[in-house]
């Protein structure tokens, strides 16, 4: 982490979709999904980002790993912005660049065997045969199943086996930057710890940058050296784990942390909880000013006025919020 | 009793050897499957095998198929030999199902009037399978304005009564059979288009055609190798029932005069001869319309039986 | 008093391969008024055990049991017809998805207002006031608009509070709640976590909570049980399973969940190997082959419940006075 040059930079990123129609004569309706996001990551170094459903925290994830076309912003990828590029000029980053699924059971194609599954990026990167059997065969035995598995279906593993499958395919290529979306929401806790283990070796072992993408702070805050938190496509605030665990300052950031659920009866019963009032509000129609406004205790009248700027509030904490930012 | 009931019992094995509780450990290295593999088209063939029904029907096509491919190469009749001696025979040893007016052997006649019938079915099968994974599949992969303008094409095509296409190829092209399978196919792909659409649409937004995408697949492999495979049920399903309705309409429009002609036999001439002598020679119409009921049940058993093996969940 | 009171609870499930081995003989009790939570991961028969005890299982599915005694009334002897009188008006049920137990062609009203007039034989006005009524109490704003919509209309969190609010319509002696807020985000969790709590102390009834977050039961729960492998490991106050777990099962579950940290790294401590795969269930306890401590008897003998005393009971061999003693790692 001592490289001052980031691997990734991410700049006022948008990504709308169109949204469905109440009816035809309706005007277009989008979804800004995300709507002006800017990040770095660094080599080695993983980056979680937190929000609620419906935040656009996957949307980043796959607009990064372009799987989507931006709307608008840089994605600086290595020095080169690749949110502009398509076909050729993508393909040698498509190998740099990999992603692990949040659902195991939707990410393995179910008519597919292991082996060829886990050989697919290879055969698309035209690897020979011999050369290509070899590198499965290391993959299946780094990520701790056996080679006679290779020959079976993905429905006859168990959620974890599953996903360890898929982290076999994401590292076929060795990618220097891996977006980990939702990666153990669907799995048991016991097995939860197995996958972030084996993710935090790997990224020992191969220097590799993470965006961590989930919904469960206590799991973001264990792998993450730096977290942004985000809310209806903005992000609201970002710095270094102890930092922000120590000095979270948005409203929203510290309703996210005192709503984890504490394993600890005594500890929990002390807690005070800061439970919000409401509903997140569609993103189709987001309020105006801050995001965040509608359920915040904190609202100004100049909350609604103007939408707060990112702005460094200490060295490496950057904040979002108009009340917080002058406190 | 199960071993477990022993709800509320102060420690019952006083007398266990203190060698069985030396520590062993892990021995779960968490890899072991226990269930034997299976492929999915393994699975498919056990659902089915168990299904008596289609069993029957594949069993009773198999006979037919085997009966029209080998029964007129040994035979010394043909299925324009006439023999005016032996006219009008009703169902006997020497003819199994009699002979006609000219004295031809309608055994013989139904065998040959099988192949044809056989062909028309599975040929226009394949060929509406082709089209339809094809159009269907871009269709529904590129999706929006391309989706839009296909779909709309095809709309027209259904728009439009088929049997004016059937007739106009059939007045162009001649009564053969190649043109038959022609006019059968000129339209009839259009649900096997419209059943991969839906289904591509429904697969394409996977997280492993994502993966996929990202390995750096591009549409033939996306579309070949991850979303037809997937699709293939429905597909496979939608398809078995063609075959039945080419037959049939096989047997309509030769039944009509437009199809197969004379001397050739497919079922629908052979019935409709037989109509005109349905009170004196009964047994012209019967064997043809059986023939034509049994390979029908059959063929509908199987796609029944295909459709709840490749499909499980269509079953309730 | 227990309110529910089951002994020797076997379920299991044919399917092609085999049969499904879900819950394997247990006795359990939920007491009167109170708070049990029921922990384990997919697989290990909690959602199973209650569904079984409501006889909501499909057709492939056998239950046995010696008794299901509840509120007095043996329910191993009674038809379908009057279990389904009991569900809704004595028992209450919430699940994982509101989406899939709501009815999409139905407006809120309708939904709501259905156990009332059948239960409880309440007329068309009566009902939509005691509706308007039961989605105050689980505090939906503007309850008037909301019973004109249908469920596709509501945000999740809404609609888990009105599938609430329909459990509790009839005022049940029992709330089961599986997985009520596993697909809610979690600043939606936790209000769904306060109102549960704030309706029990109203109300009550006794909840039991289905879940398999360790967590989310830690602050509410009184009596905790744990489940692996179709079988209860352990059993106890929340103070017993929190700070003085006996089960290797338990210790490691709790450890390896990450708590949320101040940056100092300590590696997480997962449990080894995977579920056991309950078409063929180990022989001997079902957590022996992932356990470090496992013993040779473990392998072969299933561990009888050891009762620690207060309610606090455990299976496993370690309880043995031959055992060697571990401490809690």
């Amino acid at each position: 982490m001592t490289e001052t040059a980031p691997l990734l930079s991410v700049r006022d990123l948008r990504m709308w979709f169109s949204a469905e129609k109440k009816d035809i004569f309706a005007p277009q309706a989008v979804l800004k999904a995300v709507d002006g996001v800017s990040f770095d990551i660094r080599r080695g170094e993983t980056f979680g980002l937190v929000g609620e459903s419906g935040c656009g925290k996957t949307t980043v994830g796959r607009t990064v790993v372009r799987l989507y076309k931006p709307r608008e912003g840089r994605i600086l990828f290595g020095g080169v912005d690749i949110a502009n590029l398509s076909g050729k000029d993508l393909a040698p980053y498509r190998r740099r660049m990999q992603m692990i699924f949040q659902d195991p059971y939707a990410s393995l194609d179910p008519r597919m065997t292991v082996e060829s599954i886990i050989a697919e990026p290879l055969k698309l990167q035209h690897v020979p045969k011999l050369e290509r059997i070899a590198r499965v065969w290391e993959l299946i035995d780094r990520v701790g199943l056996k080679r006679d598995h290779l020959n079976r279906y993905p429905h006859e593993f168990s959620g974890g086996q599953r996903q360890r499958i898929g982290i076999a395919r994401a590292l076929a290529t060795r990618p220097e930057f891996i977006v980990c979306d939702e990666p153990i929401s669907a799995l048991d806790v016991s097995i939860q710890a197995q996958v972030i283990n084996m993710l935090e070796e790997m990224q020992e072992e191969m220097h590799m940058a993470y965006l961590f993408i989930s919904h469960d702070l206590s799991m973001v805050s264990h792998i993450s050296h730096r977290v942004g938190v985000m809310y209806l496509g903005h992000l609201v605030e970002m710095a270094d784990m102890a930092e922000l665990y120590q000095h979270h300052l948005h409203p929203y950031t510290t309703a996210l942390m005192s709503a984890v659920p504490i394993a600890d009866p005594v500890k929990a019963a002390t807690t005070k909880r800061i439970v919000l009032q409401g509903d997140v509000p569609t993103p189709i129609d987001p309020p105006s000013g801050c995001p965040f406004r509608t359920r915040c205790a904190y609202c100004t009248k100049r909350c609604s006025e103007a939408l707060p700027e990112m702005k460094e509030v200490s060295p490496g904490h950057f904040l979002a919020c108009h009340v917080m930012q002058n406190a | 009793m199960s071993a477990y009931d022993r709800y509320n019992v102060d420690i019952p094995y006083k007398d266990m050897p203190p060698s069985m509780f030396t520590v062993v450990g892990v021995s779960d290295d968490g890899d072991e499957i226990v269930r034997p593999s299976t492929s999915y088209w393994h699975d498919v063939w056990q659902r089915f095998r168990h299904d008596r029904l289609a069993m029957i029907g594949l069993i009773i096509l198999g006979i037919m198929v085997a009966a029209c491919i080998l029964i007129p190469e040994f035979s010394d009749k043909t299925y324009d030999g006439m023999d005016f001696f032996n006219s009008r025979q009703p169902p006997s040893r020497e003819h199994l199902c009699g002979t006609d007016a000219m004295g031809r052997d309608l055994f013989i006649r139904i065998m040959y009037g099988a192949r044809i019938s056989l062909a028309v079915g599975f040929v226009a099968a394949a060929i509406n399978l082709f089209v339809g994974v094809i159009y269907g599949g871009i269709s529904g992969y590129i999706g929006g304005r391309t989706d839009m303008v296909m779909m709309r094409i095809v709309d027209i095509l259904t728009a439009l009564p088929s049997l004016l296409y059937v007739l106009l190829i059939m007045l162009i092209l001649g009564s053969t059979v190649q043109s038959v399978i022609i006019a059968l196919c000129f339209t009839s792909w259009i649900g096997t288009a419209r059943v991969v659409r839906s289904e591509i649409l429904r697969l394409k937004h996977s997280e492993y055609i994502m993966a996929a995408k990202l390995a750096g697949a591009k549409l033939p492999t996306l579309l070949f190798r991850h979303l037809v495979p997937n699709a293939m049920g429905p597909i496979i399903v939608s398809t078995a029932f063609l075959v039945p309705s080419a037959i049939f309409s096989e047997a309509f429009l030769s039944f009509l005069g437009i199809g197969i002609q004379v001397p050739m036999a497919s079922w629908g001439t052979l019935a409709n001869e037989g109509q005109a002598w349905m009170s004196e020679m009964p047994w012209l119409l019967i064997f043809p319309v059986a023939a034509i009921c049994i390979t029908m049940l059959s063929l509908n058993f199987i796609g029944d039986g295909l459709r709840d093996a490749l499909d499980p969940r269509l079953k309730h | 008093m227990a309110l529910l009171e089951v002994q020797n609870l076997t379920t299991t499930f044919r399917i092609g391969v085999g049969t499904v081995q879900a819950v394997r003989g247990i006795s359990f009790h939920v007491n009167e008024g109170e708070f049990l939570g029921i922990v384990g991961e997919s697989g290990s028969g909690k959602s199973v055990t209650m569904l079984s005890v409501m006889h909501l299982l499909p057709d492939y599915a056998t239950i046995t049991a010696d008794s299901i005694l509840f509120d007095g009334v043996e329910m191993t002897e009674l038809g379908a017809k009057e279990l389904r009188a009991m569900h809704g008006r004595d028992i209450g049920m919430v699940f994982q998805d509101p989406m899939t137990s709501l009815n999409p062609l139905f407006t809120v009203e309708q939904q709501l207002t259905e156990p009332l007039k059948i239960h409880l034989g309440m007329k068309k006005k009566e009902a939509r006031e005691k509706a308007l009524e039961l989605l105050n109490e689980v505090g939906i704003p503007a309850p008037e608009e909301r019973l004109r919509q249908y469920p596709h209309e509501l945000s999740g969190g809404m609609r888990q509070r009105v599938m609430i609010a329909m459990a509790l319509s009839c005022a049940p002696k029992m709330l089961i709640a599986d997985e009520p807020t596993t697909a809610l985000d979690v600043t939606i969790q936790a209000q769904i976590l306060e109102l549960l709590e704030a309706l029990k102390q109203k109300s009550g009834a006794s909840v039991v909570m289905i879940t398999h977050d360790l967590g989310v039961i830690a602050s509410m729960c009184s009596r905790i049980i744990v489940m692996y492998g179709g079988t209860i490991c352990e059993e106890g106050s929340a103070t017993d399973i929190f700070y003085d777990p006996r089960h290797p099962y338990t210790w490691g579950l709790l450890r390896s969940v990450p708590k949320i940290s101040t940056g100092e790294h300590r590696k997480l401590i997962p449990i080894p190997g995977t579920p056991p795969d309950m078409l063929r269930p180990p022989e001997g306890c079902p957590f022996a082959p992932r356990c470090r401590h496992c013993m040779r008897i473990c392998r072969t003998v299933p561990p009888p419940q050891t009762d620690l005393g207060d309610g606090h009971r455990v299976a496993c061999h370690l309880m043995h006075p031959c055992a060697p003693k571990i401490d809690r790692e």
